[in-house]
């Protein structure tokens, strides 16, 4: 195993096999070796079965370059002793490896693999890189010449969300429009046309926007107009199928934002109420605004921007629950403490030391007319006020 | 020269019947082909040596089909001659 096995080695296992004496073996592999010698000399080439051919071979004199100093050389033909095995001693060496055989590589099939993958993903990168652009894609473009309904719905659908989002509150409040109920019976219709996909969306955006019907009627009446397209132009159904995924994934971002940031459209809408309502007259206001807001309305034209500023604020602070004690206006007309601020002390910490409210600690930023309300720093003084209901 | 002639030296040098050099031939070429499997190394000098090599799988392609094969690795048999026998040629 791995040995070096000399001359002598030789002889003696050849001695043990043919049984013959040791020195006649050394003799005869002598013998052997230089009568290999001398016939490649003589002839050049050497045959002996089972062992394989000893050769000698020209090699033609080529040109190169020399290494150290870059000059080109000519390295000369010489001859080339070469020995080719027999196959049958190849054979009995490769024993180990006689098993295998050369195998044919499908690559077909590692083509097919991957290349659909490829395209999937290749469409949903167009898909999303569409959905991160405005609603007005030039993706649409080559589209539209087709199939301007399905196309022209996107714009729609996507603008239609804001205005349903405002439309709601009103419905919530007063009547709900007729346009409501037709929608509503589109879903049932739709829904079993859409794919498993949009009807996975669906609870998604249901629980996200539970307080949003409106929302997803918009959603929901997308296929109305869509199946048209379809049955005119069955060639178009790939490109339908992005447009399709495209709607889904819009409306899940859609939901998913609303969902995660529900202040920014609560803000913007108690802003706009109470902006409004400063302007029209009380009367409306009553109608239009929601139970909770109608007292800050209703204070709005006694307490000036002042307050008005400061019902923002709080809107802004505590924008889940909107039923609370102290939308109801204070006014702030008297200092009762001198409060000096101690280390890892925080505005709501004194609100609820001194009022027993966390949440109104806008009106000691107010009152000391701070600038930036989370920069407190230890020691500084700051003047509580005394709060009466402002009526 | 061919194995006959190859032979029919070998008996001669030897003083052996040629029948018998055959036979010798047969078992020296035996014990070497066995020490070969064993991945034995096989120095003569003034000759050269034998040895066995490793081929590693490969993945040849055919040119005309453009078929590729995974060539499986085997171990063949080699022979490097020794320097003297290398300049012997070359003189």
């Amino acid at each position: 195993m791995d040995a070096k096995l000399n001359h002598s080695d030789l002889s003696a296992l050849l001695a043990k096999q043919a049984e013959i004496s040791g020195a006649k073996a050394e003799v005869f592999t002598k013998a052997f070796f230089d009568i290999i010698l001398e016939g490649l000399e003589q002839d050049g080439m050497v045959k002996i079965n089972g062992l394989g051919t000893f050769k000698v071979t020209d090699v033609a004199s080529r040109s190169s370059v020399d290494v150290n100093t870059g000059e080109k050389i000519e390295i000369k033909g010489h001859k080339k002793l070469t020995f080719l095995p027999a196959d049958s001693l190849k054979e009995k060496v490769n024993q180990p490896f006689a098993m295998f055989e050369p195998v044919e590589i499908d690559e077909s099939y590692v083509d097919d693999s991957e290349e659909p993958a490829m395209n999937e993903t290749e469409a949903q990168e167009d898909a999303t890189a569409v959905e991160d652009t405005p609603v007005t894609t030039p993706c649409e473009e080559p589209v539209t010449v087709e199939e301007p309904a399905a196309a022209e719905e996107a714009e729609p659908a996507e603008d239609a969300e804001i205005p349903a989002i405002k439309e709601e509150e009103v419905t919530k409040e007063e009547e709900t429009p007729a346009t409501e109920p037709v929608a509503e019976e589109v879903p049932a219709i739709e829904e079993t046309k859409e794919e498993a996909k949009e009807a996975t969306a669906e609870p998604v955006a249901e629980n996200a926007v539970s307080e949003q019907p409106a929302q997803r009627e918009v959603k929901n009446s997308y296929p109305i107009t869509e199946p048209a397209p379809a049955t005119a132009k069955p060639t178009t159904n790939r490109k339908r199928g992005v447009i399709y995924t495209l709607f889904i994934i819009a409306a899940i971002l859609v939901a998913v934002i609303i969902y995660l940031r529900p202040q920014l459209f609560g803000i913007v809408e108690t802003g706009k109420k109470t902006v409004a309502t400063v302007e029209t007259t009380p009367t409306k206001v009553v109608e239009e605004v929601k139970p909770d807001s109608v007292e800050v309305a209703a204070e709005q034209p006694i307490e000036e921007p002042y307050t008005f500023a400061m019902v923002d604020e709080l809107a802004v602070k505590s924008v889940g629950s909107i039923t609370r004690g102290d939308t109801l206006l204070y006014v702030a007309n008297d200092t009762i403490a001198t409060h000096i601020v101690a280390a890892d002390e925080t505005l709501v910490r004194i609100s609820l030391k001194y009022y027993g409210d966390k949440r109104l600690w806008p009106y000691i930023v107010q009152y000391n007319k701070l600038h930036d309300p989370n920069g407190l720093s230890k020691g500084m003084e700051l003047l509580i006020p005394r709060l009466q209901p402002a009526k | 020269m061919n194995n006959k002639e190859f032979i029919s030296k070998l008996a001669k040098r030897c003083g052996i019947a040629a029948a018998e050099a055959a036979a010798g031939v047969d078992s020296f070429v035996a014990v070497m082909t066995e020490r070969l499997k064993e991945n034995d190394q096989l120095n003569v000098s003034g000759f050269g040596v034998f040895e066995v090599k490793m081929r590693k799988e490969r993945v040849s392609v055919n040119p005309k089909t453009g078929q590729r094969f995974l060539v499986p690795p085997k171990i063949v048999p080699s022979f490097r001659p020794s320097s003297k026998l290398k300049d012997k040629f070359n003189e």
